[in-house]
């Protein structure tokens, strides 16, 4: 990371200097070199090696390299950088540390969102220590970490149940058996699955922004309630925006846009949308799904939905977005991807439900709800009544009290939570005396 | 709100905020640590060693973690709270089942083996990855575990028995096999369960038919079976009570031709209030919590002294007595699973008697003191030596297995008993570190 900040750091000063000849054009072009070609080395070369060999009928040893934390993140955040410049939006960052601080920012380094450096140029050099800043920050990051601890992990642990445990850290641990699930009980799989998905990732953004926030940085929303979109072009609009915009910006466009050879450049984009992901067929397979919903969409489908009523085109979106979490779920296997295709499609002959899902569904059913409430934008919508009204009403000050007091008995009772359950994680018991 | 006191609750909001965090930090630096954890029957983890290797690889800021999260401040009321609120997410029949996923159990091994695992430790987990398997069922207030066993299982056990029969039968040693049901066997909700219904008494007859004729079985199974409706098995706990480990005691009596001792001849006690493992297993489930056991436990007027040996020193011998009251709970009977019991102090009639045996056989063997001048309970799990040298050092009559019908049909229990038949190793003492038990559990891996 300190060399590819340190990289793009020369080059943007070496394309600011020249701008406009030739040397500004080779300086953009090495930037882009060194970051996608590390991307490359460490994230993909196992993969392409995997490939040759199939192909091929080769036994070329596959090197191994241990991925570095959020590398998918800051190359992205380093070459939108280069790119900016060159562009002349603006202005090269004259001081290495400061570049590199911006770079390393742990809030988002993780996962996301994929901060841009013109969001954020202005706050590095005149940054702001605000009390505001830091309440709203801490507001935010609650809810971050509620939504990854108490909706995100709960969700995980129900699709281990009928899924079993692909985690690639412990790769040894048998998969459950796809194929002898029921129907009911492959449903209520991927459907925790996409709201494991998406709390999991919207709640690091949300925990990213709220750190960032009490430093005194905005970053961008990354999730906008994806789950309510009526189209996957829509979706796109809503879930991981900075990674969306990212490939339109830096991308799409560049490659012709709408304007020229348009089909081409969705298929490149979301191939590598899907790349981007992780280096498997999978997600190669969901980015390119995507695409072709877009492009559907885009050539007749928007026009059908837009002539019936609005709820067949949200059934749609949730049914297409469900089944892609499943594509990108079964990293491991495409024949375990297959099963489960066979069994929510009623091919494979299994019961319909059975005990497990019932219990399962019960016992989680109220949890379940609120999952489903919050991918909606409840909390905003009640925030923007509340605002009105107390922009008109006399009691301003008592309410304005009850709700500074509920937001921090809120707080509280977040941070309570996901550090219980946290905690819980560990609890391991065992029925024979281990010691 | 106005400008000045919406400034106030952004102070007081960060000021709560970082307070709450801040003080969690102090207590967990400054709070004692324990290092067991009794609910949970493991050791918490220790503070990792500090080597370039492991923080290359990870393992080392994995292990801090983890570390943090069994020291964690409060970790017992904060994990009793996480549990109430998962009971809360919707709503739960009487009736449960608990499907294992197939993970646990393994992970649970692969930690092991990054610390470096006790040996016996290790001999428990793999006990416990193929006893998990098939899940368990709370109704009514009780939960069981589902059996596993199946014939060639059973058939594994009783050529295991026939070994130690054959190789002793020239010297005139009795052998007794006692194979106890589950309480899954007579308490699962029926006709719910009819595909499993005397599954465990066929298993059992399974294993008696497959024994050498001169082998004396005990049928412990009607003898409970006829009792079934009295507090012969926990709620809570996997095991059988006092109560149902003495009708196995007459049916052994019955085969081997002793008068029992009357209930009534001993001294009846209880402890009340006894959460067992499953009640912890199942994430201290509100059910079991609302059916709570009670150990009633019988003791001999003189309640007879012994020695025992632990594990981690086996030339040691510690004084105890037969009946541990202080112990609590389960461990109420013979202690707890040490290695290796001596209990010498029974009627002069030249009688002896060694008992193969883990955790279920402990209550059984507390009424055997009546008839042997000598009792040696040995724990295959802990005990390491050979068990025929220890029958023909101490001129040993009699030599008896008891095994839950769980615990029979489990690969691990069979040849971990043949491989100490013959074992050479010598006793641990605290210098040898454990060495030689992890060896002797890959070697019967193999």
């Amino acid at each position: 990371m300190l060399f590819s900040a340190f990289v793009d750091w020369i080059n943007a000063l070496i394309i600011e200097k020249y701008k406009g000849t030739q040397w500004a054009k080779w300086g953009l072009v090495s930037s882009a070199v060194v970051n996608l070609g590390l991307l490359a080395i460490f994230k993909y070369s196992g993969f392409i090696y995997e490939n040759i060999n199939a192909v091929f009928g080769l036994n070329l040893e596959v090197p191994e390299f241990s991925l570095p934390i959020g590398i998918s993140f800051y190359s992205f955040h380093a070459l939108s950088y280069t790119i900016d410049v060159y562009r002349g939006q603006v202005k090269a960052q004259k001081s290495y540390w400061n570049f590199l601080m911006c770079v390393s920012m742990y809030h988002q380094l993780v996962a996301g969102p994929i901060v841009r450096y013109a969001h954020i140029a202005h706050e590095i050099e005149h940054r702001k220590f605000n009390i505001a800043d830091i309440s709203a920050g801490i507001n935010r990051f609650c809810i971050g970490l509620f939504k990854k601890v108490c909706i995100a992990n709960v969700a995980g642990d129900l699709v281990t149940v009928f899924f079993g445990d692909t985690d690639p850290a412990t790769k040894d641990i048998l998969p459950a058996d796809i194929s002898q699930l029921t129907f009911a009980e492959g449903w209520y799989a991927i459907l925790m699955y996409s709201i494991q998905i998406y709390f999991d990732f919207s709640g690091y953004s949300d925990m990213a922004i709220g750190l960032g926030r009490m430093y005194g940085f905005h970053y961008r929303e990354n999730f906008i309630y994806p789950y309510i979109s009526r189209s996957a072009t829509e979706f796109w609009r809503r879930w991981h925006v900075s990674l969306g915009s990212f490939f339109r910006d830096y991308l799409y466009i560049p490659l012709g846009g709408n304007k020229y050879k348009p089909y081409r450049n969705l298929f490149i984009v979301w191939f590598l949308t899907g790349l981007w992901h992780g280096a498997s067929w999978n997600f190669i397979i969901w980015g390119l799904y995507f695409g072709f919903l877009i492009l559907i969409e885009r050539l007749f489908l928007q026009k059908a939905f837009d002539a019936i009523p609005r709820i067949f085109s949200h059934i749609y979106l949730l049914l297409v977005a469900v089944l892609g979490w499943a594509i990108f779920y079964f990293e491991d296997s495409l024949a375990r991807l297959g099963d489960l295709f066979r069994v929510i499609f009623g091919l494979s002959g299994n019961d319909f439900a059975n005990d497990r899902f019932w219990q399962t569904l019960w016992a989680n059913f109220y949890w379940m709800l609120l999952a489903f409430i919050l991918c909606m934008p409840v909390y905003t919508f009640v925030m923007r009544k509340l605002k009105r009204y107390m922009v008109q009403t006399q009691y301003r000050t008592s309410i304005g009290t009850t709700v500074g007091v509920s937001i921090l008995a809120f707080n509280l009772f977040l941070l309570y939570l996901a550090t219980a359950m946290l905690v819980a994680g560990s609890y391991n018991p065992f029925i024979y005396y281990r010691f | 709100m106005k400008k000045h006191g919406r400034e106030i609750f952004y102070y007081v909001n960060f000021g709560v905020f970082f307070g709450a965090v801040f003080i969690l930090g102090l207590a967990f630096v400054f709070k004692p640590k324990e290092i067991v954890s009794t609910d949970e029957k493991r050791k918490l983890a220790a503070f990792p060693q500090w080597d370039l290797d492991s923080v290359a690889k990870g393992v080392y800021m994995k292990r801090v973690d983890e570390y943090i999260k069994d020291h964690f401040p409060f970790r017992d009321a904060f994990i009793s709270h996480a549990f109430a609120m998962e009971e809360l997410r919707g709503w739960k029949n009487e009736e449960l089942i608990v499907f294992d996923a197939p993970v646990k159990p393994k992970k649970n091994i692969k930690k092991d083996k990054s610390n470096a695992a006790i040996g016996a430790d290790t001999a428990m987990l793999v006990e416990e990855v193929i006893e998990d398997n098939r899940g368990l069922v709370i109704s009514n207030g009780r939960a069981m575990q589902l059996f596993g066993g199946n014939n060639s299982r059973a058939k594994n056990y009783a050529a295991m028995v026939n070994t130690y029969y054959n190789a002793l039968k020239d010297e005139g040693v009795n052998v007794f096999n006692v194979v106890v049901p589950s309480a899954a066997e007579f308490y699962l909700p029926q006709p719910k369960y009819k595909h499993l219904k005397e599954q465990e008494k066929r298993n059992i007859s399974m294993i008696y038919e497959n024994e050498a004729e001169g082998i004396k079985k005990v049928d412990a199974y009607s003898k409970i079976a006829a009792h079934k409706d009295e507090y012969v098995y926990f709620r809570t706990d996997h095991h059988w009570t006092g109560l149902g480990a003495y009708y196995a005691y007459t049916a052994f009596c019955e085969t081997a031709g002793f008068d029992p001792v009357p209930l009534d001849k001993m001294v009846k006690k209880a402890q009340n209030k006894f959460f067992g493992s499953l009640y912890f297993y199942l994430n201290r489930n509100s059910t079991l919590a609302e059916h709570y056991d009670t150990v009633h436990y019988w003791k001999l007027p003189d309640n007879p002294a012994c020695v025992v040996y632990r594990k981690d020193n086996m030339n040691k011998a510690i004084k105890s007595h037969v009946i541990v009251d202080a112990a609590g709970g389960y461990s109420v009977f013979l202690g707890a699973d040490y290695p290796l019991i001596k209990m010498e102090n029974g009627p002069k009639n030249g009688k002896s008697i060694v008992v193969i045996k883990n955790s279920y056989g402990n209550p059984f063997i507390t009424y055997l003191v009546s008839h042997y001048e000598k009792v040696y309970s040995i724990d295959f799990r802990y005990y390491n030596g050979g068990i025929i040298d220890f029958i023909r050092e101490n001129k040993v009559t009699d030599l008896l297995f008891i095994n839950g019908s769980i615990s029979a049909n489990t690969p691990y229990t069979s040849s971990r008993i043949k491989h100490l038949m013959y074992s050479k190793n010598k006793p641990k003492t605290t210098k040898d570190k454990d060495t030689t038990a992890s060896k002797t559990v890959k070697d019967t891996l193999k």
